[in-house]
């Protein structure tokens, strides 16, 4: 026989060092307050023997770990809708502010680029800077405000920002309908997802060409659908902000309005096109709501 | 709010009904009363206390360190009691108009009829 006292001490000093190194799941602060109570548990809870965590503790570790570090605290669901809306609204608006400058960079090495347009994209973000500190800061009417006059100074042509009109859209019905003194803060970090998003923008115009040829091609919107629903298990005002960015993709695709001032259009596209991604988009954003409120009711209940 | 408790919750505040607990007595516990059909992993369990306590239904009451372990006893608070005791009327209310013919022709017959 090979057991006895100090092959058990042994089992459970490498099952602790094993478990030890999942609990980095959790936020630090978290495993300073909790992580010795939670490892005393699991080694309670473990058979004798075992040297390697059970698949099942492993998973339940990891996903609160997640959790843990990312998602909300719990809440009505009316402050996680409002919360993940005005998240929506920081992407697009930092979505919109990325392209400009982007565009702005471009029309920088055209030779001899007319000093009032690059003005005039400059104007553009600026406005966009302004509303997203004042977003950041919880300040929801200025920043409805700088968003509507965004749109309306001439410093965007081609066709309607979608991106923007959709986020003044929800700014406004988010002034109207919070009533509550206190100002809701929204953390800038969330910008982190704009890069994602124009990137799946781009991939998507890659894959797609701007229009559905075949099958295969709806795959992409659906692991765009897939990735984000991933999100749900952590944090249901990621699928409610994705949504938001989805109404503004399905507007692009399908109204082609010029913009409000020196705005104009692609020669020979009627004003709404119904085309297969309105539809798909459409489908998105409503599932994607649809599982954030379930989400959100959910984080209600203790 | 309204405190609404999932099936997790309602079993680890029934397993503080006779007393303090530290987590592995309450995952044990919580599959006896549940009779297997919630079993914690010790991961979910410590969700659950920490939305028990941010709720103010459990408080931590005692400390100590067993075999090199560190063991946190939870116990019910008066909070914590009384929104047990709400949730299971809650349930047997509800069990009550399946099993019972009588209360659910009367429970038929209230929302039917005119104020």
């Amino acid at each position: 026989m090979s057991g006895g006292p100090s092959k058990r001490l042994s089992d459970e000093t490498v099952l602790a060092r094993r478990y030890r190194a999942l609990l980095r799941a959790y936020p630090k602060a978290w495993r300073a307050e909790r992580g010795d109570e939670l490892l005393g548990t699991l080694l309670d809870a473990a058979e004798p023997g075992r040297q390697r965590p059970s698949l099942r503790e492993s998973a339940s570790i990891l996903t609160q770990g997640t959790r843990e570090r990312f998602g909300p605290r719990r809440r009505a669901p009316g402050e996680v809708w409002s919360e993940a809306l005005r998240i929506g609204a920081l992407v697009l608006l930092g979505q919109t502010v990325a392209s400009t400058l982007l565009f702005m960079l471009e029309f920088l090495d055209v030779p001899g680029s007319p000093a009032a347009e690059l003005t005039r994209y400059g104007a553009g973000v600026a406005f966009g800077i302004a509303a997203m500190v004042a977003l950041v800061l919880g300040q929801t009417v200025v920043t409805t405000a700088l968003t509507g006059l965004w749109i309306a100074a001439p410093v965007m042509h081609g066709e309607m920002p979608w991106q923007l009109v959709t986020a003044f859209l929800i700014l406004a019905g988010l002034s109207l309908a919070d009533r509550t003194p206190s100002r809701r803060r929204t953390s800038a970090v969330w910008l982190v997802v704009a890069p994602l998003v124009l990137l799946l923008g781009f991939g998507f115009n890659q894959m797609t060409g701007g229009y559905f040829s075949s099958a295969s091609t709806l795959l992409y919107p659906f692991a765009l659908l897939l990735a984000f629903t991933a999100g749900v298990t952590v944090d249901p005002r990621l699928p409610i902000a994705v949504a938001c960015l989805t109404v503004a993709m399905m507007l692009n695709v399908t109204l082609h309005v010029p913009s409000l001032f020196g705005g104009a259009t692609i020669e020979g596209l009627s004003p709404m096109e119904l085309r297969p991604q309105t539809a798909v988009f459409g489908a998105i954003a409503v599932v994607l709501l649809t599982i954030g409120h379930l989400r959100a009711r959910r984080l209600a209940r203790i | 709010m309204t405190i609404q408790l999932r099936s997790p919750s309602y079993f680890v505040l029934a397993a503080l009904l006779d007393g303090a607990l530290h987590g592995y007595v309450i995952i044990k516990r919580v599959e006896a009363l549940s009779d297997g059909a919630v079993r914690l992993a010790a991961g979910s369990l410590y969700a659950v206390l920490d939305r028990l306590a941010d709720a103010g239904l459990v408080e931590v009451v005692n400390e100590e360190i067993v075999n090199g372990r560190a063991r946190r006893y939870y116990a019910l608070t008066a909070d914590g009691g009384t929104a047990l005791q709400d949730e299971a009327a809650r349930l047997a209310a509800a069990a009550k108009v399946v099993t019972n013919a009588t209360a659910r022709r009367r429970a038929i017959n209230t929302a039917v009829s005119p104020a």
